[in-house]
């Protein structure tokens, strides 16, 4: 049992120096999530938690298991307080503490024991049962619904984004062909006034 | 086809050639293989490139030596010695048209087995195909065989350069370690026997069955090591004695239909009995149980025999050829005695009827549960093998009768009902209720159909039973138990007895019968479940006695409480800890699960759960031995339902389990409620392969604008990560990111309070708790 305590023990520590980074662009492989974060520590193991629900167009979601757990602290923290981006731009990464939930290869709690029975029809705890269950499609129906909502919200935030830089990148561009084709000289010349870049 | 290990499809690469100091006859009956290590790090690009191969077998003088090379992926070369005459089975796949479509050929080998750089000495012969070369052919043959060697390890030269080099003593660098040491003995006082000894983190002792790779075979060999030496020359050897797998002697089956997972064991005098191999040839241990009658066998509890990959009961004769049911007292030299069940794997419960069933003509039910077909077989001093039933409520005493046919089942193989539903098994079912004087009889072959057949058949009510008497039958098709079978006779003999027979006679017991089976199929929990139909059903007062005693010890031996209901799920046994069967990747074999309709999801468990308690529990409520993962919990995954995914052996189990937990089959009475006080959800898995299409909002280019320069930038940006500074535009739109991630933030958080409070205002109205 001594053993099975030390493996949890063990566990838990390396929970504690695992970072949850999520908004993860699927162009982003192991090797990037590497040097990315190598900048704060080292980093041990990288694990891409894969997608089993029904939407394909979540964003990837990784497990990064740090050297100790100061460094993945840290990243948390600095990652919370900047804007953090990784293969892309605008939309920041987001990085979490990990949670035990989140790793697949986790040991048994020790000294835990789970119970199980079966219910017959006629048991008064049947229909709670089945209404627990009901409960847990609605309740997997509405996950799904707020998942998508988010979705659609992160798709508007983009497609606006999108916009602004469009115009944005216009008015530069317009600043700089007046700029590059000496309007702006001949401009500030009219009307006596400094040229801009002289 | 039930495979007790994920063994990988594709065979490994090795060539071997045995070398044999006798001539065999091509025609003989048996071939002898040379069992080798499997290649550990066989690939699949390796074996593409690999030629088809022959098996060379190669005669010795016994005069001469000669060296046996062993090609395996590693390029090392195992050389066996000393003086025993080895022998061993394989198939031979280069003749399948030559003889029949499946022919055995007959290699073996012994005597002083000396290395010589990789040659073959000049002495030696070779048969192939049963020719045997001619003194003038010899060097020719050898320079073939050193060329054949030559080329496989070119072969893995190409694909493993590293490994693919025969130097002189090359091991493996799989950790090796003897334990115990035991005598010493040979004709030279220089072989040192052990007791056991470590390899690649498996400890393997005396009499441990083991799997045996040889080449091209379909599935690993089986055998038992009786003997574990090392020579003077530092040459280690285990001694194997074999089980044939009912494939391997086909040819003298004839009638006999073995059970899906039996296996025979090898006996009397001659080639096949056993082999010498080196202990790299293990490649894992095997569960191997014996379910024989003879009474020098502890009996094997029914727990047990749920995980035995084999089961035997029944040996073959390498001599004459013929299969027996009784057991020699030596074989190969050793007591049989460790060829039956281990001692200490003895449960209360196998003791107790084992017994009883030497005193009593009557079998208990638990004894019948735990050894259905062998009780059965049973030789009972009255001559006849009376089960009788009197279930308490319905005082219906049903009785069935087992007639002479299979009393005496050394003579007769057909007397194993479970084992061929559809053969004309002969027992009767007599019904003489209390009520009635006149009995009815049914033939067996009407009364026992394979429960498949069933499943279309009955009623609603009974599909529980028969999916589990379907479930049984996938799950551990050996051990099918008579007791299982019962309740579908009893439904079957309701079924045709409107078509067949007097209805009349029977019009009383008739309505009884039903009670009865929904009594059982009542029964408060699965794993006991079996015990009280048999109870329920089947048994006198006197047998019921025995078995609510055994039950309880039985109970108590798995920690199940049953009087509160609620059972505790611990450890399933015989978990394999061996590294050797490197398990495929879990997508890919979760996709070759959903193919087959193997994949159920599981939905409703503690998120904390670990994926081995998850397969625990599996096997504790449904008796079924599972692969299961929990679904990693991300930040859109609900922390209150944990998510596992679960692959079954087989779809019946798969369909039966969610059957049984899917709340939307009418058949279904029964569910699953874990300690939490969740209800567990299964439904057929259908994993969504993450697609390579996916989308991703939110990093945006702008592309054709741009001057060269710039996108010049736009790639390096793409490719580094950093933190954006505050003086840019990116920096004003990722804060709009981070705004929308809080506001996320906030809207699962909202979500999965109201959701946790749902739940709990529903928990809080189960009246269950532990103590109930």
């Amino acid at each position: 049992m001594d053993s099975a305590e030390a493996e949890y023990a063990a566990f838990e520590e390396k929970v504690r120096r695992t970072v949850y980074i999520d908004n993860l662009s699927p162009q982003v492989t192991e090797a990037v999530l590497k040097t990315a974060l190598n900048q704060f520590g080292n980093v041990d193991k990288v694990q891409f938690i894969p997608n089993y629900t029904q939407l394909n167009s979540l964003p990837h979601v990784a497990l990064v298991e740090m050297e100790n757990s100061k460094q993945a602290k840290q990243i948390v923290s600095e990652m919370g307080n900047f804007p953090f981006m990784m293969s892309g731009m605008p939309r920041p990464v987001r990085a979490r503490a990990a949670e035990m939930e989140m790793l697949d290869d986790r040991p048994r709690k020790p000294g835990r024991s789970i119970n199980f029975r079966w219910l017959d029809p006629q048991h008064p705890d049947f229909k709670v049962a089945k209404e627990l269950k009901e409960v847990t499609r609605q309740h997997e129906a509405e996950a799904l619904f707020t998942l998508e909502q988010q979705l659609a919200d992160e798709e508007k935030l983009a497609e606006q984004q999108s916009v602004t830089l469009k115009a944005c990148h216009k008015k530069f561009e317009l600043i700089e062909g007046v700029l590059n084709d000496g309007s702006a000289d001949r401009l500030a010349r009219r009307y006596n006034m400094k040229a801009l870049n002289s | 086809m039930h495979c007790p290990l994920p063994f990988p499809t594709v065979p490994p690469i090795s060539h071997v050639f045995s070398i044999s100091n006798h001539h065999i006859a091509p025609t003989h009956p048996l071939s002898f293989r040379t069992p080798h290590r499997p290649g550990r790090y066989a690939s699949r690009s390796t074996l593409l490139t690999r030629p088809p191969s022959r098996s060379a077998r190669l005669s010795v003088d016994p005069s001469h030596s000669a060296t046996l090379a062993v090609g395996t992926p590693l390029g090392r070369r195992l050389l066996l010695g000393h003086s025993y005459a080895h022998h061993s089975i394989y198939y031979d796949n280069t003749s399948p048209s030559e003889q029949s479509p499946l022919i055995l050929n007959k290699v073996s080998y012994g005597t002083g087995f000396r290395r010589k750089g990789g040659h073959v000495t000049k002495d030696s012969e070779m048969i192939t195909k049963g020719y045997k070369q001619q003194e003038k052919h010899k060097n020719k043959v050898v320079k073939d065989i050193t060329n054949k060697v030559l080329t496989s390890q070119r072969f893995h030269a190409m694909s493993r350069p590293g490994e693919a080099t025969v130097e002189e003593n090359v091991e493996e660098n799989i950790e090796f370690s003897w334990g115990h040491k035991k005598g010493i003995g040979g004709p030279n006082k220089d072989v040192q026997f052990y007791e056991s000894f470590k390899y690649d983190g498996v400890e393997y002792f005396l009499y441990d069955c083991v799997y045996i790779w040889g080449e091209n075979m379909p599935n690993p060999s089986i055998g038992k090591v009786i003997r574990m030496c090392e020579t003077g020359r530092h040459k280690k050897f285990v001694k194997i004695v074999w089980f044939f797998q009912p494939i391997e002697i086909q040819h003298w089956l004839q009638d006999v239909v073995p059970f899906k997972n039996e296996i025979f064991l090898a006996s009397g005098e001659g080639k096949g009995l056993f082999n010498l191999n080196p202990p790299e040839a293990i490649v894992g241990k095997c569960n191997v149980v014996c379910t024989s009658k003879d009474n020098r066998n502890p009996q094997a509890s029914e727990e047990e025999l749920l995980m035995a990959d084999y089961i035997f009961y029944r040996t073959f004769d390498v001599g004459s050829c013929t299969i027996s049911h009784s057991f020699v007292d030596v074989i190969a030299g050793i007591n049989v005695k460790h060829f039956f069940n281990k001692e200490k794997g003895q449960k209360l419960i196998t003791m107790e009827h084992g017994a009883n069933l030497n005193e009593k003509s009557r079998c208990s039910s638990s004894f019948l549960k735990v050894e259905g077909v062998t009780a059965v077989r049973n030789p009972v001093k009255d001559g006849k093998t009376d089960i009788s039933a009197k279930p308490a409520a319905a005082k219906v005493s049903a009785e069935l009768k087992i007639p002479a046919a299979m009393r005496n089942p050394v003579k007769d193989e057909r007397t194993d009902i479970s084992a061929k539903p559809a053969a004309k098994a002969s027992a009767e079912l007599k019904i003489p209720a209390a009520s009635l004087s006149k009995q009815s009889r049914f033939r067996d072959e009407n009364i026992v159909a394979r429960p498949k057949t069933f499943i279309g058949k009955v009623g609603a009510g009974d599909a529980q039973v028969a999916d589990k008497a379907e479930m049984k039958y996938s799950d551990n098709l050996s051990t099918t138990n008579l007791s299982d079978i019962r309740p579908l006779k009893k439904r079957k003999v309701q079924c045709i007895v409107g078509l067949k027979d007097d209805p009349a006679k029977l019009s009383d017991t008739l309505p009884r019968l039903p009670d009865i089976r929904v009594k059982s199929v009542d029964a408060v929990d699965p794993v006991i479940k079996n015990s009280e139909l048999s109870k329920g059903v089947n048994f006198h007062e006197k047998a019921r006695k025995i078995s609510d005693t055994s039950v309880a010890q039985h109970e108590q031996d798995k920690g199940i409480k049953t009087d509160s209901q609620i059972l505790e799920v611990t450890r399933k046994p015989g978990e394999d800890t061996s590294k050797w069967f490197k398990q495929q990747p879990w997508e890919e074999r979760m996709q070759r699960a959903y193919e087959k309709g193997t994949l159920v999801f599981l939905e409703n468990l503690d998120p904390s759960y670990t994926s081995s308690e998850v397969e625990d529990l599996v096997w504790h409520a449904f008796k079924a031995n599972v692969n299961a993962k929990m679904v990693q919990c991300s930040s859109f995954s609900s922390p209150h339902y944990g998510q596992a995914i679960v692959i079954f052996k087989s779809k019946e189990c798969s369909r039966t389990c969610s059957y049984r937990i899917k709340q939307e089959m009418p058949n279904a009475h029964k569910r699953k409620v874990v300690d939490n006080h969740l209800a567990v959800v299964g439904r057929k898995g259908s994993p969504k392969k993450p697609s390579d299409q996916t989308r991703f909002v939110g990093h945006l280019i702008i592309g054709k604008f741009k001057f060269y320069k710039q996108r010049e930038e736009m790639k390096n940006a793409v490719s580094t990560s950093h933190y954006s500074q505050p003086n840019t535009i990116e920096y004003d739109m990722a804060l709009k990111w981070r705004v929308l991630q809080a506001k996320s933030n906030l809207w699962w958080d909202a979500l999965n309070e109201q959701q946790a409070k749902e739940i709990e205002d529903l928990r809080s109205q189960l009246n269950m708790s532990h103590d109930e």
